[in-house]
């Protein structure tokens, strides 16, 4: 039997992506191996393209119409493919922000991006995953790498401590959720594939039994830490306060990306027979996260905890769409994801410019930046404003949606609940905006009144500003010119055979929109 | 067929957008070219609006006029769609010539100006965006675009306690608008079809109960806006810590966003809803009137002063909208349009004052009459056309409301007697206090702020400025027709279409609510006939 | 019962018990190295329980795995360190302790509750016995290929991850003089930063 006709018989193209991410990971590696410390002038821009090809190979199978793959361990239908472009961008985006922060610690820049790599593939499978032990073994990869990249300022006490933490941590809610998932497969008489468990479920006449229900429960802690959703996120401030700030911009966009993926896939084909459970559980764990991520945000003094706190709120947004399960819900998710991406990325890259610059990432040492550095503090108020969904950037667009979708399935209380969170949230994003602009000169604080002058020739200075500007540019405009992002969106909710076969929580209001006529001026005389 | 007219809405509200893009590369940190390059913007955005209008406006058509629409986000229902009528193109021509005289009046703003004028310019197209918005989500989104820009004016070039009344805005501002999504939500996935546009909305029948719970959520939104008795606590604070450019908007412009919304949206699009909310509009307008000029005459601070005078002209405003008849609604909107200016134009000379004195205590200040006439001269013109003296266009927007309410049918002799006694004991109360401001700041021998050597009068673009806005308030005063035929065809058609509801409920009442109240004549016969013209 | 099932169920219970003391153990013993050493008693029994599932394989791996390697890098770990240090008893303990237990205790009820009323559907065929490193060689060559491989990447990383963590860091010339601020993070600690000025 020749290569080409197995991997034929494997579909094996549909993990073409996957398989140029990891190529690209071995020549970093190898480049590395053979060139030296040197070799981070040409590694960190050989991983973007490889992460941008492995996009665009994304792109070219929008259209496939056989996703399955692997006899089943690999699902790549539409929905995938966007979670894996989101990862894979997140990563592509988190390398430039991370040269100089790398090169500035004097550790070495290959393995770090090696080690990324592994994680953004370990995301990419498990956002395809359609088979229990695969779930597993790419949750596994996703996590051993985060956290291998949280400790990897080995010498900073900080960072060992946040790499325990997650450790310790991560490692409990992976053994709880491999006794869920122990269940399923327990359940449904020896099956792994999603797609086969609920018939054999049924066939077993084990349906409403407490077995299930347990699973869920134990695969909804696991799903829980890696989107850091209250309560499983007491590890969020500390780790992200300890790691290094790329890699937690990588955690804070790429792994809950997977994380959703994983959630969306699992609970929409594993578990349909418990769906009212696992959506009364994700309202309560959506609601905690809005209200108290939101909350304790505002009493933060430190930029990278308050990015944190503001992530699990973000998270507790994005569960509307996950909960009200409409095509509507997914695909303001998606849409969410995709924004929240470049607002958030962008975000962290400003706060790493900053702590390069003047090494701290407390709020107060913000005071005054507008004097000093007028682009950095306009990205990073476009980034928060976003976050806080101020009009007319990105994430306004992204939240209206959420909420729209949330409004037409009836999900009145998540809705305003949202509400009334995104206003609290615009309290603490405004005040870092408050303090960069609004202080006198005298009022400056110290690191501020420091501030080196910019030498952008510097290793990796470049880059990180390209991703500055890039990510300032996708916010600003995404949400003006959101159509094709949003055709994406519902695109990869309607292609996709699984979202189509299930039922949302409640029968839908409405129809969608239809196009509305032109009113005309006949029309409108009284 | 709208392909072939000119987008004229469209370019007003992009314009100063567009123009605010290229400031940040302009050079010259001290602010010349900057504030001349702005002014020109908004001179040209001025200009224009009045040219469109001018061309394409049809003064005798009721219904909305240059209408565009474009999808703009078809999968969740967002159009680009804009429209003027009677009730926002007089506020559209409002807010250009107040935000203009406002770039004008920046002068003295020499702390980052390429910022500041950047948000006014964004400031400025919310504003029109406001008005002319025909699509809820719209009309939300360009309510929220103004928030961060006034936030951060006040934030940065106001007084002394400017971030704490920056803060309370933003947050009362942002709750408020909550509940417009919500509504708008509410509204357009109500009953099978789908839609945010404000027309289709309004016609969609509703049950009673749904308008009622629509209307209540509006008039918070907007009640925090206008504002509304408790819900005001932020406005005073803002008013007086802004810069006074930015003051000039608020009490010129952005209060008026909320009289205009209780016109579009809860009295044009939930008429249903409306008799049932009409009384307690008219309780909460003499509410806000007696309580602001009471409490303004206790304020030492003369920005305050004038916001509390603020707070109780916007409650003739309410009355005007209760009112049912064409008179009082025209007076609601005649009101609006002569406080936008008078607002304008005191705010105004008082950050002149504020320039020269370094102070806003009244205490602190006197005698400025003999160094500054010509201010002097303006303010007093400004405080006579605020406590309604007759020739100016207070007075004939308070007396239209008074005699709106007054022949208004739809109460009973003893509603509309208790009202129009506490509203016109306002009126009383408000030359107690604008006159006692006046002499307090300009009477008498000249107190240490003012003994200042070298203390200037009004410089001429300072005059300018003010007389711009003293102009059309006496020119409305003595001759009312310049504002009200702007919009008469369309307070008439709305009008008819409150009473319609009036009648309608009066005929067939859907819900066990006695209207409270209502007189009984009006109840049981055809409410038609006796349209007050 | 004949005779099987009887050595069965007794070694069942034999098995069962010394993973039970073996594991309490662990958790309760005050000196770190007898807790290693009964950690590995937990692996041995376990894999004894394999045994009598007819999992030969499993056990096998079990032992190698777990004992031989896991277990014994633990050990030269604690060996290695060896680093004696008293903690100071915490005040209270007991109730954290209570607390843990009535957690662990509600945990168990509601788990063996569970096991116990489900109707666990029973495989029904053949039993695999030897031939079961032959089924697993073919799975893992066919529907569980994609899984399989992902582990060596997964091993490849880890690989790495250890070097990076373990090595000695040789720093280019520049970075010696500043050892202090070498592989740590950019942002001071949070009690050398600034205040702004008044």
């Amino acid at each position: 039997m020749d290569f080409a006709n197995l991997s034929a018989q494997l579909n094996a193209g549909a993990i073409l992506p996957e398989g140029i991410v990891i190529i690209t990971l071995l020549v970093t590696l190898v480049w590395d191996l053979i060139v030296g410390r040197s070799s981070t002038k040409v590694t960190p821009y050989v991983a973007i393209v490889g992460l941008l090809i492995a996009t665009g190979t994304l792109f070219l199978q929008w259209d496939t119409t056989e996703p399955i793959s692997f006899l089943g361990s690999f699902n790549g239908d539409a929905i995938s493919l966007i979670f894996r472009g989101i990862i894979a961008i997140s990563a592509a985006v988190t390398i430039p922000i991370s040269i100089r922060y790398v090169e500035q610690s004097g550790t070495s820049l290959a393995e770090f991006i090696t080690i990324l790599l592994t994680a953004t593939v370990g995301g990419m499978f498990l956002s395809g995953a359609d088979e229990l032990v695969m779930i597993f073994v790419s949750l596994e990869t996703l996590s051993i790498s985060s956290y291998l990249l949280t400790g990897y300022m080995k010498r900073d006490p900080r960072s060992n401590e946040a790499a325990l933490k997650y450790l310790l941590i991560g490692a409990a809610s992976s053994a709880i959720f491999l006794y869920g998932i122990s269940l399923l497969y327990g359940l449904s008489g020896g099956e792994t594939r999603l797609s086969a468990i609920t018939a054999s479920i049924i066939s077993n006449g084990l349906d409403e039994s407490l077995g299930l229900v347990i699973a869920l429960v134990f695969v909804i802690a696991g799903i829980a830490f890696k989107i850091a959703a209250v309560p499983f996120h007491q590890w969020t401030p500390d780790v992200y306060e300890g790691s290094p700030t790329p890699v937690v911009a990588f955690l804070s966009v790429g792994s809950k990306a997977a994380g959703f993926a994983l959630a969306v896939r699992l609970l929409v084909s594993a578990f349909p027979l418990v769906s009212d459970q696992w959506r009364f559980v994700l309202t309560a764990l959506a609601i905690l996260s809005m209200v108290l991520g939101n909350v304790v945000a505002l009493a933060q003094t430190s930029m990278k905890r308050l990015l944190a706190y503001s992530s699990i709120a973000q998270a507790g947004f994005l569960m509307i769409g996950l909960i009200v399960g409409t095509d509507a819900g997914y695909s303001s998710m998606v849409f969410y994801l995709m924004i929240y991406l470049f607002m958030n990325l962008g975000g962290f890259a400003c706060v790493i410019l900053f702590t390069l610059r003047t090494g701290t990432d407390e709020i107060n040492e913000y005071s005054g930046l507008y004097q000093k550095d007028p682009l950095l503090t306009l990205a990073l108020s476009i980034c928060l404003l976003s976050l806080g969904g101020i009009p007319p950037l990105a994430g306004f667009f992204g939240k209206i949606y959420l909420f729209w979708a949330g409004w037409q399935a009836g999900a009145y209380g998540l809705v305003l609940i949202g509400l009334i969170t995104s206003v609290i949230s615009i309290y603490y994003y405004i005040r870092v905006v408050k303090t960069m602009v609004v202080k006198e000169p005298q009022e400056m604080s110290e690191a501020v009144a420091n501030y080196p002058e910019i030498q952008w020739n510097l290793t990796g200075m470049r880059p990180l500003q390209v991703s500055i500007v890039v990510a300032l540019v996708f916010t600003s405009l995404a949400g003006v010119l959101a159509n094709p992002l949003f055709n994406l969106a519902t695109g990869s909710v309607s292609k996709t055979p699984m979202l189509q076969a299930t039922e949302p929580m409640t029968p839908v209001v409405s129809q969608a929109p239809e196009q509305l006529p032109m009113p005309t001026v006949e029309s409108v005389d009284l | 067929m709208m392909s072939t007219q000119f987008p004229w809405l469209t370019v007003l509200i992009l314009l100063p957008l567009v123009a605010a893009l290229p400031i940040p590369l302009l050079p010259n940190k001290y602010g010349r070219t900057v504030r001349w390059y702005t002014l020109s913007a908004g001179l040209i955005e001025f200009s224009l609006m009045l040219y469109a209008f001018w061309q394409n406006y049809d003064l005798n058509t009721p219904g909305f006029q240059m209408v565009e629409s474009y999808p703009w986000i078809p999968q969740i229902g967002l159009n680009w769609s804009l429209a003027v009528d009677g009730l926002s193109m007089p506020l559209v021509i409002l807010s250009g010539l107040v935000t203009t005289l406002a770039l004008l009046a920046s002068w003295q703003i020499k702390d980052k100006p390429r910022l500041f004028y950047c948000l006014m310019l964004v400031m400025y197209s919310a504003q029109i965006g406001v008005f002319a918005a025909q699509d809820m989500l719209l009309f939300f989104l360009m309510w929220e675009l103004e928030l961060v820009p006034v936030y951060l004016l006040i934030a940065n070039w106001g007084g002394q306690n400017r971030l704490y009344a920056a803060t309370k805005f933003i947050l009362y501002t942002a709750a408020g608008s909550i509940f417009i999504l919500v509504a708008a939500f509410a509204m357009a996935f109500y009953g099978g079809d789908f839609t945010f546009d404000m027309q289709a909305l309004g016609d969609k029948s509703y049950s009673v109960a749904f308008e009622l719970v629509m209307y209540g959520a509006f008039l918070l939104a907007f009640g925090v806006k206008l504002p509304i008795f408790p819900l005001h606590t932020w406005l005073p604070d803002a008013h007086s810590e802004a810069p006074a450019p930015v003051s000039m908007i608020l009490a010129g412009v952005l209060l008026k966003m909320a009289g205009y919304g209780l016109l579009r949206m809860n009295m044009e699009m939930l008429s249903d809803a409306h008799p049932y909310f009409a009384p307690v509009l008219a309780i909460l307008g003499v509410v806000n009137i007696v309580y602001a000029s009471l409490t303004a005459f206790a304020q030492d601070n003369l920005k305050r002063r004038m916001a509390y005078s603020s707070i109780a002209h916007m409650g003739f405003v309410l009355i005007g909208i209760a009112s049912f008849t064409t008179l009082g609604v025209s007076g609601a909107l005649l009101q609006m349009i002569s406080h936008g200016l008078i607002a304008a134009a005191l705010f105004f000379l008082s950050g002149v004052t504020y320039e020269r004195t370094h102070t806003l205590s009244m205490k602190k200040l006197g005698g400025m009459a003999k160094q500054m006439p010509t201010v002097f001269a303006l303010f007093t013109a400004g405080s006579m056309a605020s406590l309604a003296l007759p020739g100016m266009s207070g007075f004939v927007g308070e007396l239209s409301i008074f005699l709106g309410f007054t022949s208004s049918d739809a109460y009973s002799t003893t509603f509309k007697a208790v009202v129009v006694v506490l509203a016109a004991a306002g009126v009383i109360l408000s030359p107690i206090y604008l006159l006692s401001m006046l002499r307090q700041v300009f009477y008498g021998d000249a107190s240490e702020a003012v003994a200042i050597p070298g203390l200037t009068d009004a410089k001429p673009r300072e005059a300018f400025i003010a007389l711009c806005l003293l102009i059309p308030i006496i020119g409305i005063g003595l001759y009312p027709k310049l504002a009200t035929q702007t919009y008469d065809a369309t307070t008439v058609a709305l009008t008819t279409q409150a009473r319609d509801g009036l009648s309608t409920i009066a005929r067939q009442p859907m819900l066990d609510i006695e209207l409270p109240f209502m007189a009984p004549t009006v109840l049981g016969t055809e409410a038609q006939a006796h349209l007050v013209d | 019962m004949n005779l099987a099932e009887g050595v069965q169920i007794v070694s069942l219970g034999v098995l069962a018990f010394l993973m039970l003391a073996t594991s309490l153990g662990v958790v309760l013993l005050d000196n770190i190295v007898y807790s290693a050493f009964l950690l590995g008693g937990v692996f041995i029994s376990i894999s004894g329980l394999y045994i009598l599932l007819n999992a030969g394989f499993v056990a096998a791996a079990q032992i190698l795995i777990y004992v031989g390697a896991v277990n014994v890098l633990i050990l030269f770990g604690i060996m290695l360190v060896n680093k004696r240090q008293d903690f100071t008893p915490v005040r209270n303990a007991w109730l954290g302790k209570a607390a843990t237990a009535i957690v662990c205790f509600g945990l168990f009820a509601l788990l063996s509750t569970m096991v116990l009323a489900t109707a666990w559907p029973i495989s029904s065929g053949p039993i695999a016995g030897d031939a079961a490193l032959v089924e697993i060689g073919k799975h893992f060559f066919s529907d569980y290929l994609l899984p399989f491989e992902l582990a060596s990447v997964l091993l490849l990383m880890a690989l790495i991850g250890a070097i990076v963590l373990a090595r000695r860091e040789f720093l280019p010339e520049e970075m010696v003089d500043s050892t202090d601020e070498v592989l740590t993070l950019p942002e001071r600690r949070r009690e050398l930063t600034s205040t702004p000025r008044q």
